[in-house]
């Protein structure tokens, strides 16, 4: 795109970050018709004219999707300081053959990366500081874009050395890691899916069924029954368990009986208790439905009628594309699924940009001003963005927030070939922590090997990262951790947010239908501020 | 094909019906063709090769089937055992080809049987594969069952252990329970092979295996209560016992499963009938087997299944009057 081109176009909305909602948001814009007064008569119709930018050179934005060099250049270069103040990266021992040793050596590779490498573009805010770690690991990554035939050990000590033993291993394959910021899955049926097919970009994204559904409590992994058949061939229910179920499944599938569940929920503002009385629900059975189908959190309170949905959406979108209520896309699902509606944007005539500074104004035309070091400054009539490119925004005081672990495993313990959703649940910490099982069979690892994402809300302090280890640990135990990953995601609030539109971090829920409504609900806000001005 | 919609059917267009018309045409020429054929007794390759045209485009032809046959047996190469066994294995070719496109063709079924029992050394293994495919697309085929029956009883004659054969069998009806517990043709198959399993055993070992098809039921029933096929299959179960005290027995841990099954849901209809039929068949069994209690709590299910099922009242007033008469009438 050269200069000329973009100066002097005043576009309707400027969207930074290619993020997922972001992404939706400006495909959305971009087919809709422009406001002007003549153009419903107009053969060829004006649209409204977006401009989608994205400082990083990757798309995805906080859902973005990465190889393992990727992913650590991610953590040492691109990452948003306020929004994850560090990453935490664990190497494993791949050399012992002694389980005992692996523990050991593993306390000693730690890496924090709390400092970002290189600044960004901007040469003013750069932060450097000597030894810091992760110009350790970019040492380690560069032989690899430098090809030479002999790998000279940089690492002084003998710890040093084991870590990039590891790393070596793992970076032989690098190009066939997809590790994903904040996994997600899609349901069966639901508003992402729906939206696919309206959208027709459904064939831009490859997806497969997840097969299973577990409830973890402490090594335990108890299957959710989901069908008819599961509930018969089942060996861990009781008769009186079985028929609850049954029970409960007849009624959310049936209308007409469901409308009637429906109306009975409305007094009752706790699922759980709603679960536990109308249904007779409890022990394991309860733990099913509340947690693994309703994903209901252990703490979490939410209404009978919610619940119900929950439930319902889950019944219903089983048998749509096989047994299983999710699939869970290849390649990363949220960053696959940006991409799918960025080249939507693109079509409908959208603008890209990426890899590219970017610094927004108020202007006193009424404007925003739009400036990029390589292309000028053009003019916004709007501004969606993600929070992290106000350089103003602050960490939200509430405290809303997602941590997240990632595990890659030498073995893959759960099935070579499948894909996995879990809940663990800890009693004694109430807590329960979702989890993702991914193997090859989505291209998430090379084959033989498996990754683990375990993700809950709240802060990384160091009883949540026990705790995402702990929940890790209670599926992996008998594999060695090649390589673990801690990070938190905290949602930034912009300084100024009666003039731009901003957009969430990505939520704790499992599918993408919360991305959805968010962009829905932006796009709509966005349109109604267009039409005013 | 089970579970299968219909499609709508819409009005053929002018080109399709013009098509339909060639196709009609084609086939009567044919037919008529094969007829003469068959009317002369001509016993030729020509004649083989015609009605294995018309027998693609119509596989109900069973006069054309036995025509075929014949035809077989008058052929100069059936006399050599080499020759026949080569068009022998042709035709199970020809007879695969056209499975797919009618499953449920008795003729073609009899042909196929015609062609095996004809062969010195059928793989019967391989035909039990065919058949473990077919149930796998439609799981109630009952031509497929048939065939299977029969292709297990061939194996069972040759083999040397025919009880392993029995369990082998008994195994495939557990899976296909397991894959779906509406499959009546699973359950209808397994009360076949139940006796012979049975017999081998210690009375200890038939007890055992009895109570955990009792389990098999109890879990089919908690799963889908209305489902008749683990009612019929426990009816099954009584005739395998030998004597009313077994029966009874049997009959009373039937009465407490059904129960316990009430204090959960005490209004399923299926349950409550079940409930009242068990202590009419104990009373029929023995006299005395039925206490006063018991009576009277058939009684009071009896009305209130006529609230629950309204349009079987006739019905339940019916056997209400049946069991009033032979209950107060003391001999």
């Amino acid at each position: 795109m050269s200069e000329d081109s973009l100066d002097n176009t005043i576009y309707d909305t400027v969207v930074l970050g290619t993020g997922l909602v972001e992404s939706i948001v400006a495909s959305q814009i971009a087919a809709t018709p422009a406001l002007d007064a003549d153009n419903d008569n107009v053969e060829n119709k004006n649209y409204l004219k977006v401009l989608h930018i994205d400082r990083s050179p990757y798309y995805g934005g906080t859902s973005a999707c990465f190889s393992l060099s990727a992913f650590i250049e991610w953590a040492a270069k691109y990452r948003d300081q306020r929004q994850t103040p560090f990453v935490k990266i664990v190497f494993g021992n791949v050399q012992s053959n002694d389980d005992e040793k692996k523990q050991e050596q593993i306390e000693t590779h730690v890496f924090v990366i709390d400092a970002v490498e290189s600044a960004l573009t901007n040469p003013d805010t750069s932060v450097s500081s000597n030894n810091s770690q992760a110009q350790t690991l970019l040492t380690m990554i560069e032989p690899f874009y430098n090809p030479a035939d002999d790998l000279q050990a940089t690492a002084k000590d003998a710890a040093m050395l084991l870590s990039q033993t590891t790393l070596n291993l793992l970076l032989a394959n690098d190009r066939k890691y997809s590790i994903e910021l904040a996994p997600k899955l899609a349901l069966c049926r639901g508003a992402m899916i729906d939206m696919l097919i309206d959208e027709g970009i459904g064939e831009y994204v490859q997806f497969k069924g997840i097969e299973h559904n577990y409830v973890v409590r402490g090594t335990l992994l108890e299957r959710v029954p989901e069908t008819k058949e599961d509930v018969f061939a089942s060996t861990t229910l009781s008769l009186i368990e079985k028929r609850k179920l049954m029970r409960l499944l007849s009624v959310i599938s049936d209308d007409e009986q469901c409308q009637g569940l429906l109306e009975e929920a409305r007094v009752v503002d706790d699922f759980k208790l709603f679960l536990q009385t109308r249904f007779r629900l409890e022990g394991k059975l309860l733990d099913a439905v509340l947690f693994a189908v309703a994903r209901v959190g252990y703490n979490q309170t939410i209404g009978a009628v919610n619940g119900c949905e929950r439930v319902r959406k889950y019944v219903r979108a089983m048998g749509r594309y096989g047994r299983m209520a999710y699939l869970c896309a290849m390649y990363g699902g949220a960053s696959e699924l940006s991409q799918a509606f960025c080249r939507l944007c693109a079509v409908s005539g959208g603008t890209y940009i990426l890899n590219t500074d970017v610094d927004i104004s108020k202007s006193d035309d009424g404007l925003f001003d739009v400036h990029m070091p390589s292309y000028g400054t053009v003019k916004a009539k709007s501004i969606v963005m993600d929070p992290v490119y106000d350089p103003k925004g602050t960490v939200s005081s509430n405290g809303a927030a997602v941590s997240r672990a990632l595990c890659i495993i030498d073995k893959p313990v759960l099935g070579e070939d499948t894909s996995v959703l879990l809940c663990h649940v800890d009693d004694a910490n109430m807590q329960t922590t979702s989890m993702l099982y991914l193997t090859h069979a989505t291209q998430a690892v090379p084959q033989g090997q498996a990754i683990i994402y375990a993700w809950s809300n709240g802060k990384l302090c160091s009883k949540m990262q026990e705790q995402l280890q702990k929940a890790m640990d209670s599926i992996c135990s008998q594999a060695v951790p090649l390589f673990t990953a801690f990070f938190e995601v905290n949602q930034i609030v912009l300084c100024s947010p009666e003039l731009y539109l901003g957009t969430n971090i990505p939520d704790s829920l499992i599918d993408f239908d919360s991305a959805v409504e968010e962009a829905l609900e932006l796009s709509k806000k966005l349109e109604n501020k267009l039409a005013e001005l | 094909m089970h579970g299968r919609r219909r499609e709508l059917i819409r009005e053929p267009t002018v080109d399709e019906k013009a098509q339909a018309k060639q196709r009609v045409e084609k086939y009567c020429a044919l037919n008529t063709q094969v007829m003469e054929l068959r009317a002369r007794k001509e016993h030729s390759e020509d004649a083989l090769a015609a009605t294995k045209r018309l027998l693609e485009l119509n596989t109900e032809l069973h006069t054309v089937w036995n025509y075929r046959r014949e035809i077989f047996a008058h052929l100069e190469a059936w006399r050599v055992t080499e020759k026949k066994k080569a068009m022998l294995e042709q035709e199970l070719e020809f007879l695969l080809e056209i499975i797919m496109k009618n499953i449920k063709s008795y003729w073609m079924w009899n042909h196929r049987t015609w062609v095996l029992c004809q062969l010195p050394s059928p793989s019967w293994d391989r035909e039990l594969k065919l058949v473990a495919k077919l149930l796998a697309i439609d799981a109630r085929n009952f031509h497929g069952w048939d065939y299977r029956r029969f292709v297990v009883s061939k194996i069972r004659e040759a083999s040397v252990d025919p009880a392993a054969v029995d369990r082998s069998e008994f195994l495939f009806t557990t899976e296909q329970i397991n894959r779906d517990c509406a499959n009546h043709s699973a359950w209808h198959n397994r009360s076949k092979l139940l006796p012979a399993i049975l017999e081998e055993l210690t009375e200890e070992k038939r007890q055992e295996v009895i109570g955990k098809e009792v389990d098999l039921i109890l879990n089919a029933i908690y799963t889908d209560p209305d489902d008749q096929n683990a009612w019929l299959y426990h009816e099954w179960l009584l005739d395998v016992q030998t004597g009313a005290d077994a029966k009874c027995a049997l009959l009373r841990n039937k009465v407490a499963a059904i129960r316990e099954f009430l204090e959960l849901e005490e209004d399923s209809k299926r349950p409550l009938i079940e409930l009242v039929d068990a202590f009419i068949a104990m009373d029929d069994l023995k006299s005395g087997q039925v206490s006063d209690s018991e009576k009277k709590e058939c009684f009071y299910v009896l009305n209130k299944l006529k609230d629950i099922d309204s349009y079987h009242i006739g019905k339940y007033a019916d056997t209400e009057s049946t069991l009033q008469r032979r209950w107060t009438e003391q001999p």
